[in-house]
């Protein structure tokens, strides 16, 4: 919670918005929690959120499938939200983004209905159940309060971006100095790092499916012939390489740049390396069944997602914020500072399953 | 079943619409909707096509059409004989030294068995990515500490290493049924060779050893199935090395778009062959099965192997040291450190791992509640079906019966992953909808460890000499009655062990749960793989005791209920 102007603004907001809703909420939460810097109110509590509130409470309960951030952190956004909307419970079901997909097509499969929100990291999961018509198209509340680009991103508003961060370079800083570390992408075939690297599945992990598609576009497949050929650990989820090299098992690597930030701010020996060849914007979408068993709730959950709270909560995880009310820290880049890639939807749907396919083949697995 | 024709030649007791005879159709219908129902959905499922529903052979060519499919299948048999071989090699000589010899320490190694039972084999997984990963890995790094070496000399990360952990955690199943053989065969067979000047060594492996040929071999073959049917570690320790298997590529079929017909007709093979190993089983060994034999034997001595005593307990020691007392330790020094990777300092020292599962995460904490109580109730059903489906084929009474008990057996064939599949394919959707119930993860429990509790039921009714229930019948108690106040009460310890096994056994599965498990009912093992995508090994250390802990507690009191040790007959 580091920063100067905007955190003057969002604690004024914080009182309005307590005393807006009177003392008993606050006796309810707990002195403790009050009075941590972490506990903040929705920016503007407006009478239509409380009237959904108030629905989402006669529902009691939602299912949040979740890829785009790590479990532990899904399960405290879960928490947070129970304790700003008490009465609202969240069932967290975190999995990598393929095999949230691959538990919601079995529900579907099955006719069973079990999950309300669905937030993947599969771009291409989105093309594929708006044109199934599977899911509900909801303008939050929080819309005009959102940071460029994500206000109204999708015109259909079925989807909304609640997670940004860039897929980056990683290097262990105990074993690789500054200067060894990989600079770009292509760094990775060097026969130099044989057995040092780690890396996730594209089977698995829709953020690792991302980046294996964009490198096959940029670099051609002969580029993982040559990664393969360096045996580098794969793992299943993306936030698994950095863990990975925390432990100590292998050297360099990619990852999320909040988690890898979030790495070394806790003091272990990892550090972000911005590729030069671009940091790979991973934004991480969020639908509304259209089935929902829940879809009250399942609206509220989505505003969270989108207000402040969650984004003071992003910020201090080393991610952009979603909502403008929140700014972030200071090291996180502006994206027009370092190069991006930017991710085709459309490009994904095909894109992904035939990359998944060439790796199989490629690594045996 | 010279008991069973006895009775069959009385005059037909079965009567409708008689209590019992409501209990046997009962009986019949349940064994029918839980297997085999499944089963021919599974191969109808296989034969047609996703989207028309037509007849078609394309399934199958998809199935076996690529290379890395078929190569998969040979991993899996390889990996399965390699591990179920390391088992027998770990499992027999302790099971004889405990049985039969005087080894040192007989109690400390039956109890360190049961212990690793009680390690789940994806846990135990966990604990050798922590002990043996090549770089990272304790033993790797108090090696190059040792002698300074560049790089240690474990890679868990290979074949030898994911056959290896398969082993550890499945050789107490051949350890329990050839120790129950041992302890069955009387001395005087031995007595007779030894008089002929034959030594200890000797006596063993030409004479004691081959008595209990069936158990050893029935045994291995347990292990090979499970090893096949094994999803947790293939998935740790397989997708790292490079190593595609049966269940993995299964759970590729089973992405999205699910290719539920493709993962049918992947599965049926299996199933084929594995019946023909259990068909030809039986045919060499003749009709034992796995059914371990009770009832009381002749005198039995221990023998003594001078220096080998000792001998045979450092070997014990070893392979109860590799299974259960390193992996503890190493998952208690990584659960109560903030970071694996760093050295155990006090400032690396923390409980957050256990304060966050047990008081944090509600997912955490419902799982583990999920499991304790599927487990309990698959456990209980399991016992209870698997005794009536054994009384009722044992006095034959109802037409068919002998089809009824080979179906009841028949799951043994079928590995977790198939069993799951053909449940999903069946129960999963309409009419029944029962996908993320936690009723169909019962379901599917009691279908997958049914041939447990069968085979120790018919073994349990055998031991049972038919007078105490002639006099029952003749008396005028009624079938049902017999069976509640004679029956049940005469076989209560060994239905207990049979509860306790398949509770045990229970908790630990995760090929069955892995894809019938939705939001509310997810087990820990499921759990577990999901929170292990994300390498965090510290909260899935300090997971993995809180599982064994619970697991043992559970154990340890229905133990202490039934008086009875905990693997002792249950087979």
């Amino acid at each position: 919670m580091r920063g100067g102007a905007w955190l003057g603004r969002t604690s004024l907001a914080r009182r309005a918005g307590a005393v807006a809703r009177g003392i008993s909420r606050r006796s309810l939460i707990g002195s403790a929690l009050a009075a941590t810097a972490a506990w903040s109110a929705r920016a503007a509590p407006s009478p239509g959120l409380d009237a959904l509130y108030q629905r989402a409470k006669s529902e009691g309960r939602l299912t949040w499938y979740i890829a785009h951030i790590a479990s532990e952190e899904a399960e405290i956004l879960g928490r947070m939200f129970t304790r700003a909307y008490p009465g609202v419970d969240v069932a967290v079901v975190r999995a990598t983004g393929q095999v949230v997909y691959q538990k919601l097509s079995a529900d579907l499969r099955a006719g069973a209905k079990n999950c309300d929100v669905f937030s993947s990291t599969d771009l291409g999961h989105y093309v594929t159940l708006k044109q199934r018509g599977l899911l509900a198209a909801y303008r939050p509340l929080a819309a005009d309060t959102l940071r460029e680009p994500f206000r109204d991103a999708d015109p259909s508003q079925m989807t909304q971006v609640t997670n940004t961060n860039y897929t980056s370079l990683v290097y262990r800083t105990v074993a690789v100095t500054a200067d060894e570390a990989p600079r770009r992408w292509s760094d990775l075939t060097d026969p130099k790092w044989s057995g040092r690297i780690a890396v996730g599945h594209p089977a698995y992990s829709g953020a690792m499916g991302t980046w294996v598609y964009q490198m096959n576009k940029l670099y051609g497949w002969a580029f993982f012939e040559k990664l393969a050929r360096n045996k580098p650990q794969v793992a299943r989820s993306l936030v698994d390489p950095t863990t990975t090299l925390v432990s100590g098992e292998r050297d360099i690597g990619m990852g999320p740049s909040d988690l890898i930030l979030d790495q070394a701010a806790r003091g272990n020996p990892v550090a972000l390396r911005v590729p030069e060849d671009g940091s790979m914007l991973q934004n991480g979408p969020t639908a509304i069944l259209k089935d929902a068993p829940h879809p009250e709730a399942a609206k509220l959950f989505v505003e969270f997602l989108l207000g402040e709270e969650a984004g003071q909560f992003a910020a201090s995880r080393h991610r952009l914020p979603i909502t403008a009310l929140v700014a972030p820290k200071p090291e996180i880049a502006a994206p027009d500072r370092i190069k991006i890639i930017v991710p085709v939807a459309q490009e994904l749907v095909k894109g992904i399953p035939e990359v998944v396919e060439k790796w199989r083949e490629t690594f045996g697995v | 079943m010279s008991e069973g024709a006895a009775v069959a030649a009385q005059p037909r007791l079965l009567r409708w619409p008689s209590p019992i005879s409501l209990l046997v159709i009962l009986t019949a219908l349940a064994v029918i909707l839980l297997v085999a129902n499944p089963l021919v959905q599974l191969t109808l499922s296989s034969l047609s096509d996703a989207d028309t529903g037509e007849w078609t052979l394309h399934n199958y060519v998809v199935a076996f059409g690529r290379a890395r499919y078929l190569d998969a299948l040979a991993k899996s048999l390889l990996l399965a004989l390699a591990s179920a071989l390391l088992a027998a090699l770990f499992a027999v000589p302790l099971a004889w030294g405990v049985a039969r010899t005087r080894m040192v320490g007989r109690r400390l190694v039956h109890a360190g068995v049961v212990c690793t039972f009680l390690v789940p084999p994806f846990i135990g997984a966990i604990a050798w990515i922590l002990l043996a990963g090549p770089n990272a890995g304790w033993l790797n790094r108090i090696w190059r500490a040792l002698t300074g070496a560049a790089a240690g000399p474990f890679n868990i990360f290979s074949f030898t290493g994911l056959a290896f952990v398969i082993a550890l955690y499945a050789y107490p199943l051949i350890y329990v049924l050839v120790r129950n053989a041992l302890e069955l065969v009387p001395s005087d067979v031995e007595d007779a060779a030894q008089i002929h000047g034959a030594g200890a060594a000797r006596v063993a492996l030409r004479i004691t050893l081959p008595m209990v040929a069936p158990a050893i071999i029935g045994g291995t073959i347990l292990v090979f199935l499970e090893a096949v049917a094994l999803y947790g570690a293939p998935s740790l320790i397989g997708i790292p090395a490079g190593i595609n298997v049966v269940s993995t590529q299964l759970a590729e079929f089973f992405e999205a778009p699910i290719r539920l017909e493709v993962a049918a007709a992947f599965s049926i093979p299996l199933v084929v062959f594995t019946a023909v190993l259990i068909w030809l089983q039986r045919v060499v060994l003749g009709r034992r099965g796995f059914a371990s034999v009770t009832g009381k034997a002749a005198t039995r001595r221990r023998i003594s192997l001078g220096a080998g005593d000792h001998l045979l307990s450092a070997y014990a020691a070893a392979v109860i040291g590799l299974s259960f007392v390193l992996p503890l330790c190493v998952m208690l020094v990584t659960g109560l450190s903030r970071s694996w990777g760093r050295p155990p300092t006090f400032d690396n020292l923390s409980l957050v791992n256990f304060q966050r599962i047990l008081f944090e995460d509600m997912t955490i904490r419902g799982s583990i509640w999920n499991t304790l109580s599927y487990s309990l109730l698959a456990a209980t059903a399991c016992t209870v079906l698997g005794l009536a489906t054994a009384y009722a084929t044992q006095h034959r009474l109802l037409p068919g019966a002998g089809a009824l008990s080979l179906l009841a057996l028949s799951p043994f064939a079928i590995p977790g992953v198939v069993i799951a599949i053909s449940f999903y394919t069946a129960y999963a959707g309409p009419p029944a909808s029962l996908y993320g119930t936690g009723l169909l993860i019962v379901l599917a429990f009691v279908t997958r460890f049914l041939p447990v509790a069968v085979t120790t039921a018919s073994a349990g009714l055998r031991s049972l000499n038919a007078e105490l229930e002639e006099a029952a019948l003749i008396l005028g108690g009624g079938r049902l009655r017999t069976l509640g106040r004679i029956v049940v009460p005469l076989l209560r310890r060994t239905l207990l062990g049979a509860w306790i096994l398949i509770f045990i056994i229970a908790t630990r599965e995760l090929s069955t749960a892995v894809f019938l498990s939705g939001p509310s009912s997810r087990v820990i093992s499921v759990l577990t793989l999901d929170l292990s995508e994300q390498g965090r090994y510290e909260q899935l250390a300090a997971l993995g005791l809180l599982v064994i802990l619970a697991t043992g507690v559970v154990v340890a009191l229905a133990s202490l209920a039934s008086g009875r040790d905990v693997l002792q007959g249950a087979s």
